[in-house]
């Protein structure tokens, strides 16, 4: 193996810009990146990223790699010397968070994008204080400019006086239309630093993502921050303790390329075989079993699931099937935690935790579409903390599992900080929805003569359940909202359990606030009236809590379905009408004695139309 | 037993509830439909002489007399057996003494009323134009011409229908003391004005709880009145009930002829082209006019045997079924039958039949057999 020329590796860091994009949905985030890729000379690799996504299914299965989130650039700046960049992807959702936090620890720098005409939003702001928490150089890119309703003065302002940044250098420019692109270039060249650390100091490398490959199992995606790191080099996982063998570095171009090592500030990817995504989590520091470093690097923190649901398979005969498929998920989703669970109504299944509601939808989708499973899911819960009058504190993530009332002391549940931004003419319906959603006041600040910044403390469960549809349908759309956890709290909660027939049915059991339990509970039993279909016999449907009953509805029986023509010629059609009819019992579940639908058990997110 | 089907897609206006192919016919379109159906038929040779014919639409009554004589030279290229059934579908408001003896011409001995109820509000409803009177004009038409076997097709659960509009009906079915009664309830389909004025909110079907009791005062009624109920729709005097339509139910071959017919010859289940430029193209370049055909496998003829043999209130002789198929069906079907029985749904003795629960629940019986 060549010796390595320390002196040159620091040389060569003076010319490395890390840096990442971050803007709300929609204000251009991937327009801007792609004419950042267009203008590095990358058009060939954009075209290739073009090609490849195309044909990404058949190219995973082939083991061709294509990672976007980390891509290496050369860019010649107008001082004549030529840059390496490293642009590094974030996801845009609040469930993701903290992946993003890794991704902007990093980078040294990140481009804001923000939309001319829209101004400042949640996910904006959320963005730039995590980036301003990891102590980056934000540049500025008012991006579409060019459109009429751009308010460049406006904006700025917002910027000036909602986060504080200076305005001045800000690029205004148009992604779509390559406005504005050498001038953000040469100021990541010239605003964004370099990066520091020492190339032969012992091996400190962020993890900031991983994927799997089924032959070559997990390959994270690292940040060296201190060191230097060679195929060969025996390597420990700092969290985990678990020692690898390093058998290839590299970078993505976005091709993986591979490289003799990675060296303090840059940016790539590691091979290991390393079997199980378990092992590998984004946050950890990566550091040489021979060499070790003293300290991991600051800021890891294992991810806990925000919400939790039941997963059951609609025939029970494929519940070991579900059980693959999760395990199949989860060796590239490390966030993507289960166990088994059983339910009177819906059989063998599992108790599944999710990041967020994006991450549960993701996980669900993917588990139909790609393992073609046919599943029942119940509604999505928070984890509720229990104090028991013995002094024990249970957690709870199914309302079923709701211990007797008589031995609870204290029922607590996850509160978030909400940041919510909206024109000021929302302030208002703003306001009240959020006093109806049990939130509590923080403040309120004027980004701008008319757009406020409102926080409110409130509880994970009115998110989970409409606050997001709320706020928009409340201000026309306008609102936009962040969020993150921010603690436990005691509330007066109370189990509301359904009856179909008589029976309480599990899978539907709800936790509710006190309050809002007679109303939930009509609501439920109407929206399950109008889901589940007529019977041979009349159904009551009713809500309870602790065996009295709040609210009740019947579904009534079905007393006559037949086809009343049946000529000949009719066979096919007819056929074609009892075919829907019995695929739509497919997806319906024998629950005692009733034949419930899937959608059923989602019923108890229903909301007032 | 050969049977033969032909369709005539053409009305003066479309009823609000119907899905079958048709359209609304100027007369010279008429005239070349006329022209490719013979081409159609003499494609076929038929060489059997026929035992029923049923001429169906549409509305096969609004073809004028010159239209008529067109439609007998088509008829007349089949041989005929002796003791047939020839059927006709008719408006009443379109039968004069002209057209009645024209049928008689061609050999008509059985007329189907399109009566559907004698209130007239629903009538407009159903965008029907006929009166109740016209229907006992058309009756009496048709007896003062010898056409004595009579169907009137009547309907339950329309929107708006009462049960005492339902038992009016009945009085007038007495009245009039027609042999053969199709008593059919609304169903709903698609792309139909019915579907799209309840989607608009504009009416409501009936609950499914009125439309079944009405269902059950009809069956009792009509037996009241000397009819045998023998198919779930269907109810008859003695000696009336339906040739035609028991080659349906009984899963035999028939030939079908004309724009959206379907027809079941050597095990092929086919259907006709359904647009009248794709149907009179085809003819036009001296190809058959069908658009799909399947083949039907033993598994899917005992299926069909099951699902329409269901129909008829007597069920299915298992002999006749284990013979005709080569099957020891109870075995076959074990699974099924066993789920049905539990349900109450159907009884197994020397036949398989509905029981009277299973009457009002067919379909949950007939999914078991697709």
């Amino acid at each position: 193996m060549s010796q390595i020329n320390y002196q040159e590796l620091k040389k060569r860091q003076q010319r490395i810009r890390n840096f990442s994009i971050i803007a709300h949905i929609d204000h251009g985030k991937s327009t801007l990146a792609d004419r950042i890729l267009e203008e590095t000379h990358s058009i060939e690799s954009r075209e290739m990223i073009n090609q490849l996504l195309d044909s990404m299914d058949l190219e995973r299965e082939r083991g061709i790699t294509i990672k976007l989130n980390a891509i290496e650039l050369k860019y010649k700046a107008i001082d004549g010397e030529e840059y390496i960049f490293h642009l590094i992807d974030t996801p845009g959702h609040v469930d993701f968070t903290y992946e993003v936090s890794r991704s902007l620890a990093a980078c040294e720098g990140a481009i804001l994008v923000i939309d001319a005409s829209q101004g400042i939003e949640a996910q904006t702001l959320a963005n730039v204080y995590l980036a301003l928490d990891n102590d980056l150089e934000i540049l500025l890119f008012l991006n579409k400019i060019d459109l009429p309703s751009a308010d460049i003065e406006r904006v700025k302002h917002e910027i000036e006086d909602g986060i504080g940044l200076d305005a001045s250098e800000a690029v205004e420019g148009s992604a779509k239309l390559g406005k504005g692109i050498d001038r953000i270039l040469e100021q990541i060249v010239k605003l964004i630093p370099a990066p520091g650390g020492e190339p032969d100091a012992p091996l400190q490398a962020l993890i900031f993502d991983s994927f799997f490959e089924s032959y070559r199992g997990v390959i994270p995606t690292i940040r060296v921050v201190n060191g230097t790191i060679r195929k060969g080099d025996m390597i420990r996982l700092m969290s985990t303790g678990a020692e690898y063998e390093v058998n290839e570095v590299g970078v993505y171009t976005p091709k993986q390329v591979q490289r003799e090592y990675l060296s303090a500030g840059d940016v790539g990817y590691i091979a290991a075989s390393i079997k199980s995504i378990k092992k590998v989590h984004v946050g950890d520091t990566i550091t040489n079993a021979d060499r070790p470093a003293s300290k991991p690097l600051p800021g890891y923190r294992r991810l806990n699931s925000m919400v939790y649901c039941g997963l059951y398979p609609v025939d029970a005969a494929k519940y070991n099937d579900l059980r693959d498929a999760l395990e199949k998920l989860q060796l590239s989703d490390s966030s993507l935690v289960f166990e088994p669970e059983t339910s009177q109504a819906l059989g063998f299944g599992f108790r599944t935790g999710f990041l967020g509601l994006l991450h549960m939808d993701i996980v669900q989708e993917r588990l139909e579409r790609e393992f073609d499973l046919d599943l029942i899911a119940t509604a999505p819960s928070v984890i509720y903390k229990i104090d028991l009058t013995d002094g024990t504190e249970i957690t709870l993530e199914n309302p079923t599992n709701m211990p007797d009332i008589q031995t609870v002391k204290e029922i607590r549940e996850p509160y978030v900080r909400a940041t919510i931004i909206s024109p000021s003419e929302y302030v208002g319906p703003i306001m009240e929805l959020c006093q109806r959603k049990r939130g509590a006041f923080i403040d309120m600040k004027y980004i701008e003569e008319n757009r406020v910044n409102i926080h409110y403390d409130i509880p994970l469960s009115e998110i989970v359940y409409d606050f997001f549809d709320k706020l928009k349908s409340n201000t026309r759309g306008y609102a936009s909202l962040d969020y993150e956890l921010n603690g436990y709290k005691a509330s007066n909660l109370v189990k509301m359990d359904i009856l179909l027939n008589q029976e309480p049915i599990d899978a539907l059991s709800v936790i509710v606030h006190r309050d809002f339990a007679y109303e939930r509970g009509r609501l439920i039993c109407r929206k399950l009236k109008e889901i589940i279909p007529r019977q041979q016999f009349e159904v009551p449907v009713q809500a309870a809590i602790n065996g009295k009953v709040i609210a009740r509805t019947n579904i009534k029986a079905l007393r006559k379905n037949v086809l009343a023509k049946c000529y000949g010629g009719d066979v096919s059609r007819k056929k074609k009408l009892l075919e829907k009819q019995k695929e739509g019992k497919k997806r319906m579940k024998a629950v005692g004695s009733v034949e419930v639908p899937q959608e059923a058990f989602m019923a108890v997110l229903t909301v007032e139309e | 037993m050969t049977s033969v089907y032909i369709h005539i897609p053409f009305c003066e206006r479309i009823c609000f509830y119907c899905d079958f192919p048709k359209r609304v016919g100027k007369s010279d379109e008429i005239d070349l439909y006329l022209n490719a159906l013979e081409k159609e038929v003499m494609m076929y040779e038929v060489k059997e002489k026929i035992d029923t014919l049923y001429i169906g639409g549409g509305t096969p009554s609004l073809l004028n007399i010159n239209q008529l004589i067109r439609l007998k030279k088509i008829i007349d290229l089949f041989k005929i057996n002796e003791n047939y059934e020839f059927t006709i579908e008719c408006n009443p408001e379109h039968l004069t003494d002209e057209k009645v003896k024209m049928f008689k011409n061609m050999g008509i001995n059985r007329v189907s009323l399109g009566v559907q109820t004698f209130h007239q509000s629903l009538l407009s409803l159903l965008n029907r134009q006929h009166t109740k009177e016209m229907v006992y004009q058309a009756v009496h038409l048709l007896r003062k011409y010898g056409i004595e076997n009579i169907n009137m097709d009547l309907m339950f659960s329309i929107p708006n229908q009462k049960l005492d509009d339902v038992w009016n009906d009945i009085s007038h079915i007495k009245q009039l003391d027609v042999p053969h009664i199709s008593y059919y309830s609304l169903i709903l389909e698609d792309k139909t004005v019915l579907k799209k004025m309840i989607k608009d909110n504009k009416i409501k079907l009936l609950d499914n709880e009125i439309e079944a009791s009405m269902y059950h005062y009809i069956l009792d009624e009509l037996k009241a009145l000397g009819y045998k109920h023998y198919e779930i729709s269907n109810f008859s005097k003695e000696g009336f009930q339906s040739q035609h339509n028991q080659v349906y139910w009984q899963n035999k071959e028939y030939y079908g002829f004309g724009m959206g017919a379907s027809g079941y010859i050597d095990n092929i289940r086919y259907y006709n082209e359904d647009r009248v430029n794709h149907y009179l193209e085809k003819l036009n370049k001296d190809m058959k006019p069908i658009k799909t055909r399947d083949l039907i496998k033993k598994d899917d003829k005992l299926k069909e045997a099951l699902l329409l043999g269901l129909r008829l209130i007597n069920g299915i002789l298992i002999d006749d079924i284990n013979n005709k198929y080569g099957v020891d069906i109870e075995a076959y079907f074990k699974k099924e039958f066993k789920y049905l029985i539990d349900k109450g749904f159907i009884k197994v003795s020397d036949r398989i039949k509905l029981t009277d629960t299973g009457l009002f629940y067919g379909n949950e019986v007939f999914e078991w057999f697709i």
